[in-house]
């Protein structure tokens, strides 16, 4: 058994034994709540802080995490497209990767399912790619709202093993798509920094910003 | 059991949810950044109890965190069991954005004009030098957007 399989055994493996915590589980990994939490954190920081500098520069993080969950979560799409598929790269390592399927569809495993069966193969985990994308962003500009939010996506993703659904690796794949995708959020809005200054400005001056 | 994807009965309850839950977490967000001219109750909010009389006041920071746990904790609470209530219905994840862009700047506009309205005579002989969200520390935001680029052209 691989390291992979062991430790999504040793995660999944704690389920089912207590009903509340399995519920508990069950709505952390769910495929809304810890998203539009994080999301509505992001809507508060746009207007929740004292200092008019401390609030601008939230709001330049808030959207670079808007940034960055959109191109994460555009990488996994596009890589499934690429590489999910009996005609492409058939044969190769990255086929097999990609075409994982789920821990509950592999059969030699022994699965707690506690969700419904999603369809698409295992790899790279979606909501990692996501919530760790806007997370990351946030945490480089923001300490402690950023550690806050890493905290939600390390749950949200543990739960994700824990009713299995994913893998460990799963996660971890997501999570460096994520970082991916915040290393070029951060390029991007660099080499376009006067055009992020130009639309802080248009909504500065519509009293929407700063 | 087999997967269905979104329908408009599961896009609507999405959106609703999430509009209702941006209309709570700005309340507390312009509550907490002093934002008066945001918020649905700037002033101290008085409620009388019937039939015993007493009186309970609310600062403008307690009830907009009042009105945001009414309205976020509930609308996360039907997050929370979103797939195990339709287990077979989910929506896209490029919907699911969508909807999420669109309800909250629909909870936006909803929060700038619903405070707007309640606030036009209270903050209307405010001054204020302040610029873009500053300036809703004082007034309000049609005050802003009217004093600034209505007033000025003419």
């Amino acid at each position: 058994m691989s390291l992979d399989e062991t430790l999504f055994h040793w995660i999944n493996g704690l389920a089912g034994h207590v009903p509340f915590i399995d519920r508990l589980f069950m709505g952390l990994a769910d495929d809304y709540f810890m998203i539009i939490a994080m999301c509505l954190v992001l809507v508060g920081l746009w207007f929740g802080t004292r200092k008019p500098e401390e609030r601008a520069r939230n709001q330049v993080a808030v959207l670079k995490a808007m940034a960055s969950l959109g191109i994460a979560s555009g990488f996994v799409s596009w890589a499934n497209v690429i590489f999910v598929g009996g005609d492409k790269f058939p044969g190769t390592l990255i086929h097999e990767i990609f075409n994982r399927p789920r821990p509950f569809a592999s059969g030699g495993l022994t699965v707690h399912l506690l969700f419904y069966k999603p369809t698409d193969p295992s790899f790279p985990s979606n909501l990692a790619a996501v919530v760790f994308g806007l997370a990351l962003a946030v945490w480089l500009m923001n300490k402690r709202t950023g550690t806050w939010l890493l905290v939600m996506a390390f749950v949200a993703c543990f739960a994700r093993v824990y009713v299995g659904i994913h893998y460990p690796s799963d996660i971890l794949g997501g999570a460096v798509f994520a970082v991916v995708g915040v290393a070029i959020t951060y390029l991007l809005f660099w080499a376009l920094a006067p055009l992020v200054r130009l639309i802080i400005g248009i909504l500065k001056a519509l009293y929407l910003a700063g | 059991m087999s997967i269905e994807t979104s329908n408009s009965v599961l896009s609507l309850e999405y959106g609703i949810l999430v509009f209702v839950a941006v209309l709570g977490v700005i309340q507390a967000a312009a509550a907490n950044a002093s934002l008066r001219g945001l918020l649905f109750a700037p002033g101290t909010v008085r409620i009388r109890f019937f039939p015993s009389g007493r009186r309970w006041a609310l600062t403008y920071l307690h009830f907009s965190y009042l009105f945001a746990a009414v309205t976020v904790l509930p609308a996360l609470g039907y997050f929370f069991v979103w797939n195990s209530h339709n287990a077979t219905g989910i929506i896209q994840g490029s919907e699911q954005a969508g909807l999420f862009v669109l309800s909250t700047a629909a909870g936006g506009i909803f929060s700038l004009i619903a405070s707007s309205l309640i606030n036009q005579w209270r903050l209307q002989n405010n001054q204020t030098e302040a610029k873009g969200l500053e300036a809703l520390k004082d007034i309000t935001w049609f005050q802003a957007v009217w004093r600034r680029w209505v007033r000025r052209s003419r």
